[in-house]
């Protein structure tokens, strides 16, 4: 068993981390598009109340300040935070907010358990009475967002279906995975929660279970704890198959739609990958298109029939 | 394309009742197109002196021609326009002047 | 408890998909909670028969039915192929990450729904949610395009049989988004569920030629025909600026030449061409203020040189291109050093910032807004305005393409704040306006009952706005005045206000922002503003 869960486990980050890696790879590389950006723009000098540097008269030949840290800011906050659910449909955030914390704190913990885990094979003593102050540190700190996950995770897969079936536009809109989702995650969370109350209160069950991974040696484990951890590790085999990524994606949608306004000057690096996406052949059916010819080609035809 | 019919005879129009073929346009048509719009009777000299001066700027520009600059050169207000055709000017003169239907942002 | 319309419905044979009624739509203030004439038009029999309006009865494409079942496969055929297009880098690098974001990350919450008028207006009806034609047209892709296994659609929901009216009522459920993005601008995960709108509409019209008459045929096809979409040719121009100088002299008392193709001006000018015919006032405003404040600056005769409209942003890339690239070269041949946009809040978007992606090398000549440029001279000084001559209630109507969609959002109100006593904001305002029911091509969408349902729910929201912004002079008895900086917006305002007979009720008129500013000069011995012609 114990075998089982450190393959298992090795296997579930390798495969999650290449699959969101290829993901996120493949949204980067599509090609830029047209400006489509969305007011405020976060990085703007008056992003307060939403202005552009279009307010400038001869905007190109004034500086335009971009404040990069505080977008980023602004686009993590949500991670944690989900103000428009606030806003709009509090009860949806109740439910909604928990469950994504749970998402973040269960990897956190297990990614917190492993430089825990590297310590204690280091030498380091990780207990409530540890002699060392980084030590007891450790400890409270996995307690704590270990507890958080189990508790926050599970409440929000409880919470989601009622809330769902009890909206009109979410019931209409929801599919069969959506149910399927928040009952795996219930076991998946449920499981963790009921080991961490019933039978390993200190979490020390994890720390063991970590420490078998870096040493390669299976660790014996209560078999409640391994149940969590096996649902754990297909819960991350899973992720990748969801919308999960929006995580990383909706920061990045930020960054490169939303608030995407660079401006295509002469001689930029931008203008040559426009010209070179020009230059492209279209094939689009419409009688005002010409057949086989490039954007160019196309745009500098009037589309019109021939005089009669 | 839906057809009208305008004293016996059948027009091609657009959907809101705009003529299509301007070349067909008689003054018949707009004598009968008249009735169907709610003016009673007769179309009077006023009328006709409108709808003469919208087809005369037509044939000349392709387009209808301005309400005020109509006003100005025809020395009706607004006011009488609405009376002469109680849709307006472009819903109403011109459609009887046999233009079809303004378009572009205006 | 309301009737919840689900994405199934659109595949039902005959009937409609929802029916709009009136009783619904979220309430006026009075008197215009109780209107006198009904609504919305029902169609006839006859124009039921020739297009589909199984919808919600109201018709802005009309598709004709297909004659025969090979038509229709024909038809289902021509489009799957258009919907693949839209996912290749050759045919759609315009557009594709931010629509492969939208289709592929946004989990349907429906927080976007509230954001959205046209789904608020019409008394919550479910086919309007910013999310809904999304969810069709992901399930028309999950089906035939993806061809993902049937046991996969079952656990995604995504399975969808595809029939011609599905395709006909997509069609129009394009023609139901105003394209504002309120729904993307609330969105945590950077969806942009109206894009998807705009992307529908792009198969349609690049791959199977299909499009409001008014918007293609009649709009960018004849802008590229003979320069203007109101069939404004260069001889009509120079009339009717003829009559515009004629105009101006007998205002201001004396004679302004209109500078046309002037080489080597500082500005090319490019102004909506149905102001010229519409709202004749706002050419002459601009021209009255340019000259006072000596700018130098010129107007061109060019194909699509004297027409800053370019319908393409709403619907069509290829014809995008087209008018951006021949304004570009309006500017060049004359060797002017910058381009300014008139009041127009589509060509804002359109010629500034989309094309800026289009137009590279010596086509790609500098443009801007003429906002910024109103700003700087009415703070200069340079010519001499009293605001006590603009002491009536005046309120902003923000046009999105030029305030949420590129960001210009205070210049206008600088100006307004300095010259008119009586300005008082909308809410919401700014980034977060609301649209004036008429964007994305629906003011000039004409035909059939697609104006009353304009008038009645697109632009029921603003409506409201504006008679909220008026509440502490309701009646008649003071006339106020709606400042919108856009031809598209005034069109839907003249529409609508005459919808809702807001003139004889509230005194409300309505128009552009250079107006104001030409009422309240000195020099001017009558007001330049003149009400009767609301």
């Amino acid at each position: 068993m114990g075998t089982l869960i450190v393959v298992l486990t090795y296997i579930a980050y390798v495969f999650i981390v290449v699959v969101y890696s290829v993901k996120i790879v493949a949204w980067l590389r599509m090609p830029p598009h047209i400006r489509w950006d969305l007011y405020p723009v976060i990085h703007e000098e008056h992003y307060r109340y939403g202005g552009s540097y279009y307010e400038q008269p001869e905007w190109w030949t004034k500086p335009r300040p971009r404040n990069t840290w505080r977008s980023l800011l602004y686009s993590l906050k949500d991670n944690f935070y989900m103000g428009e659910y606030y806003e709009r449909n509090r009860l949806y955030w109740l439910f909604l907010l928990p469950w994504h914390l749970g998402f973040i704190f269960i990897i956190t913990f297990h990614v917190l358990c492993f430089f825990a885990a590297a310590a204690m094979v280091a030498g380091l003593d990780i207990a409530a009475g540890s002699a060392q102050l980084a030590g007891k540190g450790f400890y409270y700190l996995l307690l704590i967002t270990g507890g958080i996950a189990f508790v926050t995770g599970t409440f929000g897969s409880m919470g989601m279906p009622i809330v769902r079936l009890a909206d009109r536009g979410l019931r209409n809109f929801s599919m069969p995975m959506n149910y399927f989702n928040y009952l795996f995650f219930l076991v998946v969370y449920g499981s963790g929660l009921l080991a961490w109350l019933f039978l390993d209160p200190t979490l020390d069950e994890y720390r063991t279970y970590w420490v078998g991974l870096i040493t390669l040696t299976p660790p014996e484990l209560h078999p409640v704890t391994i149940l969590h951890i096996v649902l754990f590790d297909l819960f991350l085999i899973y992720l990748p198959f969801t919308r999960s990524t929006h995580y990383i994606t909706r920061i990045l949608a930020y960054f490169f739609i939303r608030w995407d306004d660079e401006p295509n000057l002469r001689g930029s690096a931008l203008e040559k990958r426009i010209l070179g996406l020009l230059q492209q052949k279209i094939s689009w059916e419409g009688k005002h298109i010409p057949k086989g010819k490039s954007w160019v080609e196309a745009a500098i035809e009037s589309g019109l029939p021939e005089k009669k | 394309m839906p057809q009208l019919e305008v004293g016996g005879k059948s027009y091609e129009v657009d959907e809101d009742g705009f003529l299509q073929e301007l070349e067909k346009w008689t003054r018949d048509f707009a004598q009968g197109y008249a009735t169907i719009e709610g003016i009673e009777g007769e179309l009077t000299e006023e009328h006709w002196k409108l709808i003469d001066y919208i087809r005369e700027y037509y044939a000349q520009f392709g387009i209808a021609p301005m309400i005020r600059k109509m006003c100005k050169d025809t020395g009706f207000d607004l006011k009488k326009i609405y009376v002469l055709f109680p849709s307006g000017p472009a819903k109403g003169a011109c459609k009887l002047a046999g233009l079809s239907k303004p378009t572009g942002c205006v | 408890m309301k009737k919840t319309v689900h994405v199934a419905e659109f595949t039902r044979l005959g009937g409609q998909v929802t029916e709009l009624d009136p009783a619904e739509f979220i309430a006026l203030p009075p008197p215009y909670d109780k209107m006198e004439k009904p609504p919305i038009r029902t169609l006839t029999d006859d124009q039921r028969k020739r297009m589909d309006t199984t919808l919600d009865g109201i018709v802005a494409v009309g598709l004709q039915p297909p004659a025969t079942p090979e038509e229709e496969k024909a038809f289902i055929e021509k489009f799957l192929a258009g919907l693949e297009k839209l996912f290749s880098v050759e045919d759609n690098w315009t557009f594709l990450q931010p629509l492969m974001h939208t289709l592929e990350y946004c989990v349907k919450c429906q927080i976007c729904s509230d954001a959205c008028p046209v789904y608020v207006s019409s008394g919550r009806q479910d086919i309007y949610r910013p999310t809904m034609r999304p969810e069709l047209f992901r399930r028309i892709v999950s089906t035939y395009v993806k061809k993902e296994h049937p046991l996969l659609r079952k656990i995604k929901g995504s399975d969808i049989e595809l029939n011609w009216q599905t395709l006909a009522r997509l069609a129009e459920l394009a023609y139901r988004c105003t394209l504002c993005r309120r729904c993307a601008q609330v969105c945590l995960l950077g969806c942009d569920n109206a894009l998807v709108s705009r992307e529908i509409r792009k198969v349609f019209s690049q791959q199977m030629g299909i499009a409001p008459k008014e918007i293609h045929e009649k709009g960018s096809v004849q802008q590229l025909r003979v320069g203007s979409s109101t069939g404004m040719t260069p001889a009509a121009l120079k009339d009717i600026l003829e009559f515009t100088e004629e105009e101006i002299e007998a205002k201001l008392g004396r004679k302004i030449k209109i500078p046309v193709d002037k080489k080597g001006a500082e500005i090319l000018l490019i102004h909506n061409a149905g102001e010229f015919i519409a709202w004749p006032e706002n050419l002459e405003a601009f021209v009255i203020i340019l000259d006072a404040a000596g700018v130098d600056w010129t107007l061109s005769s060019e194909i699509a040189g004297y027409d800053s409209i370019n319908y393409g942003v709403w619907y069509d890339d290829v014809q995008f291109a087209r008018v951006a690239i021949r304004q570009s070269q309006a500017a060049k041949s004359l060797g002017v050093r910058k381009i300014s946009f008139g009041e127009c809040g589509h060509a804002h978007k359109a010629g500034i910032v989309i094309a800026d992606r289009v137009v590279a090398g010596d086509l790609n000549i500098p443009r801007e807004s003429s906002l910024p440029l109103l700003e700087e001279i009415v703070m200069s000084g340079r010519i001499k305005l009293d605001p006590s001559r603009n002491d009536f209630p005046v309120t902003l109507h923000d046009p999105c393409n030029m305030v949420r969609l590129m960001g210009i959002v205070e210049p206008q109100r600088r100006i307004l704040k300095k010259i008119c006593p009586q300005f008082r904001e909308m809410t919401p305002h700014g980034v977060e306006n609301y649209c004036c029911g008429g964007g994305s091509g629906f003011a000039i969408t004409q035909s059939t009952n697609f104006p009353d349902w304009r008038n009645s729910v697109s632009g029921r929201m603003k409506m409201k706005q504006v008679l909220d912004a008026f509440q502490d002079a309701p009646g008649p008895e003071v006339k106020k005045y709606v400042c919108a900086p856009c031809s598209n917006c005034k069109g839907q305002f003249r529409d609508m206000l005459d919808y809702y007979g807001a003139w004889e009720k509230s005194s409300i008129y309505y128009g552009g922002l250079v107006e104001l500013i030409v009422n309240a000069m000195v020099d001017l011995k009558q007001p330049f503003i003149q009400w009767e012609w609301h």
